[in-house]
């Protein structure tokens, strides 16, 4: 039962930081792009730059970077795998 | 109102620190003298300061508890530095399970079993590391739980403290992560709205030009500083 509560309540916790972790990531990568969008075209059309924007965005989402916030999940169980091995372990 | 943020900060501050000082790991020099189990009737007091019956068991309102009693090297400043002098310390050894704090401790009859076998006898003293986390208490009959027990060759050993480095660390590096974060949220979601509620606001008020002035100094308090 305990077991449970913990796997539940940790999604959950893990979960927030999840989608905490992977805005942040887009939304600075899209201000990355935004700036250098407006370097290149100091009077650029805004409509090819939400596009260029857009797409850049879409691009890394699908990228393997993007893919390694699942590590989020992944790291914290590993760890509790482990510190329940070294703990218990005779 | 000077006066009540420092209260309150000095409390969390107090919190947060005894928190830690419970949970995280720290470790003692240590002959163990004697291993015993006592039964334990929990009160509403010091429930609150055990963890629960073994990980297999069913949960009763009382049960037997294992001790472990030892003669250590006492220590100051949160146990960075040996002291020359020596004093009792009892340690309970209870499984954490699954549960606060994340020991995941299942263990609690082996290592009660590597105690019994490093037992210290005064015509041969056997040394010991004994990791665990907790207090000790008298007015609440509370004991720190034993974790690890890591025989040694003499009481003039070094621990470093691994974890708690490593700990500190990730809490340093997620705080200004959190911020960092906080900035970014308060600067895409958060000012964006309320410059179009200024702006809208401005509007409506054309004659409030003082108006206008104590809504943009507010805003201004809202925006993120320019980062440096």
């Amino acid at each position: 039962m305990a077991f449970i509560r913990l796997i539940v309540f940790g999604f959950i916790g893990l979960s927030i930081l999840y989608f905490a972790v992977t805005w942040f990531a887009r939304s600075t990568r899209r201000e990355r792009l935004e700036k250098r969008w407006d370097a290149e075209h100091p009077d650029g059309d805004p409509a090819a730059r939400a596009e260029v924007v857009e797409r850049g965005v879409d691009a890394f989402k699908t990228s393997l970077a993007y893919r390694a916030f699942l590590l989020i999940y992944i790291v914290p169980a590993a760890l509790v795998l482990a510190n329940l091995i070294v703990t218990n372990w005779n | 109102m000077r006066y009540v943020k420092t209260t309150l900060k000095t409390i969390a501050f107090v919190l947060i620190f005894s928190l830690l000082h419970y949970v995280l790991p720290q470790h003692d020099v240590a002959k163990i003298t004697s291993t015993e189990v006592i039964r334990m009737d929990f009160s509403s007091l010091n429930r609150w300061f055990f963890a629960q019956s073994d990980s297999g068991t069913t949960e009763l309102s009382t049960r037997d508890m294992r001790l472990i009693n030892t003669q250590r090297k006492k220590t100051m400043l949160l146990g960075f530095f040996q002291r020359e002098t020596e004093g009792v310390m009892v340690f309970r050894n209870e499984d954490t399970g699954w549960i606060w704090p994340p020991y995941f401790k299942f263990d609690s009859s082996d290592l009660q079993a590597t105690a019994s076998a490093n037992m210290s006898a005064p015509a041969a003293e056997k040394w010991v590391v004994i990791t665990h986390y907790g207090w000790r208490n008298r007015f609440f009959t509370i004991y720190p739980n034993a974790i690890a027990i890591r025989p040694v060759d003499g009481p003039d050993v070094r621990v470093i403290p691994w974890f708690n480095i490593f700990f500190f660390v990730f809490v340093i590096f997620g705080y200004f992560f959190l911020r960092a974060m906080w900035r970014q949220f308060m600067e895409r979601k958060v000012d964006p709205l309320l410059e179009d509620a200024g702006e809208a606001f401005d509007r409506v008020g054309d004659s409030a030009q003082e108006t206008r002035g104590r809504i943009g100094r507010w805003l201004a308090s809202w925006r993120s500083k320019p980062r440096r």
